[in-house]
């Protein structure tokens, strides 16, 4: 059989050319996903059709953290780490392209156990760079033979579209959960903002019509609040803010919202969450900011007592929306203020 | 004495020509082939036949090529004359460098072929498979694994091997003569 090792461009087999298609196949179908799982489903799969790779290790920066990409047997999987093992954390911090032959290499650090799977000739390890730091790294396997010029040329090309789009589209979800979530949060308390939460119980009103289980809400309102900005001034009065929405928010359950309703108003949803139990509720709130003064940055080590008023609602049959239960609320919350402030009042 | 029927396209029904239609666009053939015309006499065959071989080579994750190196091996083991030269041709334009007795070593699985690392594998599980696909090992589909392929893209290939049987099976039954252009090949 004949083998001609110095082709040309002119003797470029077909197989060849297959290889190219595979390539940019591969890059055309991951080019519109999203989903990092599945682009890496995917390239785990096709990289073996355009060049000799078994299996690779991609490590992207994710924030603080990193995001690892294990493509082997077809598959991938896709984890987050905290920390790197000391064979990723060296080449992080190399951030020099090298190639190691699998007699060659040490005991420690060691690769990730796929890279060293029976076959495998030799691995090459990429870094990727932006902006002068190193954001992603990928490892290569090679299996029965090392790689040959053209599997350098497509690893190559197509390592760095990889790693980059990987890391492109970590970026846009960062920027994106960033923009929701200022869009969506109070800046001052970091709670739900006043929009958000009424989507949440309008949202929750109509599963629970359905389900039957109650929605209960609670509308609490800081009891003097003008006058302790009046005599201790608005910074005092944004600390204080700060305070009862951390104390309100440690009260409550995975299942419960808690929002900023107004300048000194919150609004709880509770659910499931019956007219028997959401007096109990109200009262572990009202107690948890009675008991205890507010102790302030720099101020009267005895601090400041703080009370709040809280009205209650749980949805009836009857109730056509959440305006209707929020009136409810409203209401009760009224009479709390005007029969001495520091109480609950079921609606 | 001839054992097949030819139905040629102007003498077909609407749908045995809806299908011929549907061959020559999805491959890009001029002309039917031998085997297709032989199943025109009945719309159905014709159909059922050849959405079988399009929903199984036209499809899927593997290359075309790789289809066709499975179908050349499969179809040269059960010495199925029709189907080896059809596919013969294909997989003689994966390397210039082949030549017609260099197709031998893919039957006998040590290809040596400057092909893809991963033809070797898969040649070595065709064969067992057509050989004793009852004592085909977890090894053996392990050692497939290990090159990359999913088992999807194994089942795949599976089909494939099975496609190609079921078509060594038809075109040797019936004799069936070789197309023109193949004819060169044997």
């Amino acid at each position: 059989m004949k083998q001609n090792s110095e082709s040309t461009w002119d003797d470029r087999t077909i197989q060849q050319l297959v290889s190219y298609e595979a390539l940019f196949k591969l890059i055309a179908e991951i080019q519109p996903l999203e989903d990092i799982k599945e682009i890496s489903r995917q390239v785990a799969k096709q990289w073996k059709y355009f060049a000799n790779v078994a299996c690779f290790h991609l490590v992207v920066k994710k924030g603080e953290i990193f995001l690892v990409i294990d493509g082997f047997r077809g598959e991938a999987d896709v984890t987050e780490v905290t920390s790197l093992t000391p064979w990723d954390a060296y080449h992080f911090e190399s951030q020099l392209p090298c190639l190691i032959h699998m007699e060659d290499l040490q005991d420690n650090p060691a690769p990730p156990v796929h890279l060293m799977n029976k076959g495998i000739a030799e691995i090459e390890i990429l870094p990727f760079l932006r902006l002068g730091i190193c954001i992603g790294v990928i490892n290569i396997a090679a299996r029965h033979r090392p790689f040959d010029e053209l599997d350098h040329k497509f690893n190559r090309i197509f390592s760095s579209h990889f790693t980059y789009r990987i890391y492109d589209i970590l970026l846009r979800q960062q920027s994106i959960n960033v923009l929701r979530d200022k869009a969506t949060h109070d800046a001052l308390t970091g709670l739900l903002n006043r929009g958000a939460i009424m989507e949440r119980i309008d949202t929750v009103f109509k599963v629970s019509k359905r389900t039957k289980d109650s929605l209960s809400v609670i509308l609490v309102d800081i009891d003097h609040f003008k006058k302790i900005n009046d005599s201790y001034g608005h910074l005092v009065g944004d600390e204080v803010l700060r305070d009862v929405s951390r104390r309100l928010q440690a009260q409550t359950r995975d299942s419960d919202q808690l929002g900023r309703y107004g300048g000194e108003e919150f609004l709880f949803m509770l659910y499931p969450c019956s007219s028997d139990k959401v007096d109990i509720a109200s009262e572990r709130f009202r107690q948890a900011i009675a008991d205890h003064p507010i102790i302030l940055e720099n101020g009267d080590p005895s601090g400041i007592n703080v009370t709040i008023s809280l009205g209650t609602a749980t949805v009836r049959n009857s109730d056509p929306n959440i305006e209707a239960l929020l009136k409810r609320a409203d209401e009760a919350l009224y009479y709390s203020k005007s029969s001495g402030r520091n109480r609950v009042t079921i609606g | 004495m001839q054992r097949y029927l030819i139905t040629e396209y102007t003498d077909a029904s609407p749908e045995t020509q809806g299908v011929y239609d549907d061959y020559m666009r999805t491959t890009g053939a001029a002309s039917v082939p031998i085997w297709l015309k032989s199943l025109g006499h009945s719309a159905a065959l014709t159909r059922a036949y050849w959405e079988r071989a399009k929903g199984t080579l036209f499809s899927g994750s593997l290359p075309l090529p790789l289809k066709e190196m499975i179908v050349f091996i499969v179809s040269a083991k059960h010495g199925a004359r029709y189907c080896s030269a059809c596919h013969a041709q294909n997989v003689l334009s994966l390397d210039k460098s082949l030549n017609f007795t260099d197709l031998q070593s893919f039957i006998k699985s040590d290809t040596g072929a400057k092909l893809p690392t991963y033809y070797q594998s898969v040649a070595n599980f065709v064969n067992k498979v057509v050989s004793d696909p009852n004592g085909l090992s977890d090894e053996e589909f392990d050692d497939l694994m290990d090159e990359g392929f999913s088992k999807e893209e194994i089942c795949e290939i599976i089909a494939v091997i099975d496609l190609a049987s079921m078509f060594n099976v038809y075109t040797s039954a019936l004799r069936l003569d070789l197309d023109p252009q193949y004819q060169a090949i044997v």
